[in-house]
């Protein structure tokens, strides 16, 4: 990302969340990216998701730039290239663990005998190949954060980007999770992650820092 | 094009299994909605269904009487002419009937009626009763239809023969052990043979209301002989070769009816036409234009179930945003939301309009059982209207997702992470 700006309209009074942010991720890294609240740390994961496009500056994903991409392209390459864990596990709560494991699969257009022995595999390799037809309140958060992770593994994508995984975990719980963030790493898994624990920011390799919306 | 295509053909039935899956977890919430759609398309079914009952009752109706017949009927002259003034009646003879035969290119065959009130016995039964004495071609002409022995022919009217057929509900009147045929029955004391029994009719349009089960039908030189006091026939019934030729056969018949008996060349009293095709236009326009009112206030019920659709379907899009910016994050595209929220509407709709068509079903088959008066006929549930009440089912389902997947297509995907 070079140079990039975003800003919100709250009202009649226009916002700039981020002035001028220049970041690098290389292929296979595991960044976190720490910032006191309001420092535009979410913003800036939106951006890197393609979520959001930026209201200033470039942004290059793979080498490809984004800004010319449409929106549906920007749908697609969030289905197939990007993974999302969050910090409220965001799953479908009348799906099972199955089906939400399942989701981006569907919007990548994968036939549904694949979806699912597709899902039930990552769900085994998360350790829940026990847990396949439970809906998310039958899980502990724990689980829930496991299921949220195959989910983000299904289309097999280069980056997964995570906003406070284990912002809603104990500290068992959050060190299983960090240990299978690991795992992706060591398989060659670029992570960014977003976060205010420095338990997980010390997994990282790197920690981009920012404060009132700049790189500190 | 066919990838996206077979992509989108992949996503119907799980999006389908969550709209399920979402009424399942919600009904308390949809309950009222999923009311409303039941008696929308009920009333949908049940009032189109009743618009085709009365187009099937007229047409039935019609078809037994006979549905292509011009009567040739006598009243009063109105206009002088020839030296003659008017107020002269004109009497239709056997006469005329032979020249409608002979001198009518357009007819494909005439008969001649007479209708007297006649009282007629058997060994121990007496009744009074209508006794039609008419050509031969007269069953064909209006359609009687018989269910035992033989309708009188040519012979029996050449040679006058004292036959007779009668009606369903006559032969159970008269005859107690339910056989007739072979047996006799006096007409104003002279023996007729019964030779036939008609099917029963029941109710009919244009003539004879439901009495034509309970008259006897006998040949017209036999009629004459019968009621000597006439020297004339009722009436005289026509029936062209081809159905739309009425109009030039009636301008047969007069030229060559109207110089004979004298009259007027714009008479139209004296002798006048009274054409089944002719009578049954406007009436069938009445009968169309009550189905179409039926369906448009059954569509109109049903609309604002539709609308009852939309908004529940943007309230359930607010208490979704979440969900929907998760699904966008995921890689849905905003078509894919638009579809999603398109066919969880068409889920509700389709549910509760089976269960509305289910129960329009029922109360039509509990009305068909039921001891209706004659008049009035029961909803007919035909094919038709079950595809139109399931086009009206669609373009509602479609018109109330409209909205709510727009919005739904519209959430930022962004907010997945906001509201996380």
């Amino acid at each position: 990302m070079r140079g990039i700006c975003k800003c919100f309209q709250l009202g009649e009074k226009q916002v700039e969340i981020l002035h001028g942010v220049d970041v690098d991720v290389f292929a296979g890294e595991f960044v976190a990216i720490m910032g006191p609240s309001g420092s535009g740390k979410t913003t800036c994961l939106e951006i890197l998701g393609a979520l959001s496009r930026p209201s200033q500056g470039s942004y290059r994903f793979e080498g490809r730039p984004l800004q010319q991409l449409d929106d549906d392209s920007l749908a697609d390459l969030r289905a197939s290239r990007i993974g999302f864990v969050f910090q409220t596990f965001n799953l479908m709560p009348r799906m099972s663990a199955v089906r939400n494991a399942a989701l981006p699969l569907l919007y990548a257009g994968v036939a549904r005998r694949e979806r699912e022995e597709r899902a039930r595999a990552l769900l085994d390799r998360v350790g829940l190949g026990h847990r396949l037809g439970h809906r998310p309140a039958q899980l502990s958060g724990g689980e829930r954060q496991r299921v949220a992770i195959a989910r983000a593994l299904a289309n097999q994508p280069r980056v997964i980007l995570a906003d406070e995984p284990t912002g809603n975990l104990d500290q068992a719980t959050s060190r299983e999770i960090l240990e299978l963030f690991g795992e992706l790493h060591r398989e060659g898994c670029t992570l960014v992650v977003v976060t205010h624990s420095r338990e997980v920011a010390a997994c990282a390799e790197r920690v981009i820092r920012l404060r009132d919306g700049r790189i500190d | 094009m066919g990838r996206s295509f077979q992509r989108r053909l992949r996503m119907l039935v799980p999006l389908a299994e969550d709209g399920l899956a979402e009424l399942r977890a919600a009904w308390r919430s949809h309950a009222l909605t999923l009311i409303g759609l039941v008696w929308g398309s009920a009333a949908v079914v049940l009032l189109l269904s009743l618009g085709a009952g009365f187009t099937q009752f007229l047409d039935l109706g019609v078809k037994k009487t006979g549905d292509r017949w011009t009567m040739v009927d006598n009243r009063y002259t109105t206009a002088e002419w020839g030296g003659r003034r008017p107020g002269r009646r004109v009497e239709l003879s056997l006469d005329d009937l032979e020249r409608i035969r002979a001198g009518v290119p357009s007819a494909l065959r005439a008969a001649g009626e007479i209708l007297e009130a006649a009282s007629v016995e058997t060994e121990d039964r007496t009744r009074a009763t209508i006794v039609s004495a008419g050509s031969p071609e007269t069953r064909g002409i209006r359609n009687h239809a018989l269910r035992r022995g033989r309708y009188y022919d040519d012979s029996d009217e050449r040679s006058g023969r004292r036959v007779a057929v009668i009606g369903s509900d006559l032969e159970a009147i008269l005859f107690a052990d339910g056989e007739s045929l072979g047996r006799s029955l006096q007409i104003d004391g002279v023996p007729f043979e019964v030779i036939g029994v008609l099917a029963p009719k029941g109710f009919q349009l244009m003539t004879d209301m439901d009495l034509h089960d309970r008259e006897v039908f006998i040949p017209l030189a036999a009629g004459v002989r019968l009621f000597r006091s006439r020297r004339s026939i009722d009436h005289v019934y026509v029936e062209p070769r081809r159905i739309d030729e009425g109009e030039r056969m009636e301008g047969e018949i007069r030229a060559a009816l109207w110089p004979l008996h004298h009259l007027h060349p714009e008479e139209s009293e004296a002798i006048f036409f009274e054409s089944v095709p002719k009578i049954m236009r406007p009436v069938r326009n009445v009968f169309l234009a009550l189905q179409a009112l039926l369906g448009f206030v059954g569509t109109v019920t049903l609309a604002i179930a539709g609308v009852s659709v939309a908004n529940l379907m943007i309230a359930i899009v607010g208490a979704r945003r979440r969900e929907l910016a998760m699904r966008r994050a995921c890689g849905a595209r905003r078509s894919d939301l638009l579809l999603q929220l398109m066919v969880e509407t068409l889920v509700i709709v389709g549910l509760g309009g089976a269960a509305g068509v289910a129960l329009a079903l029922i109360v039509a088959a509990l009305l068909t059982v039921a001891p209706l008066p004659p008049a009035l006929p029961a909803p007919r549930v035909s094919a038709s209207v079950l595809l139109t009440t399931l086009a009206v089912l669609a373009a509602v389902g479609l018109v109330a997702g409209v909205a709510p997947a727009r919005i739904a297509a519209r959430v930022d995907p962004a907010a997945a992470l906001r509201v996380s």
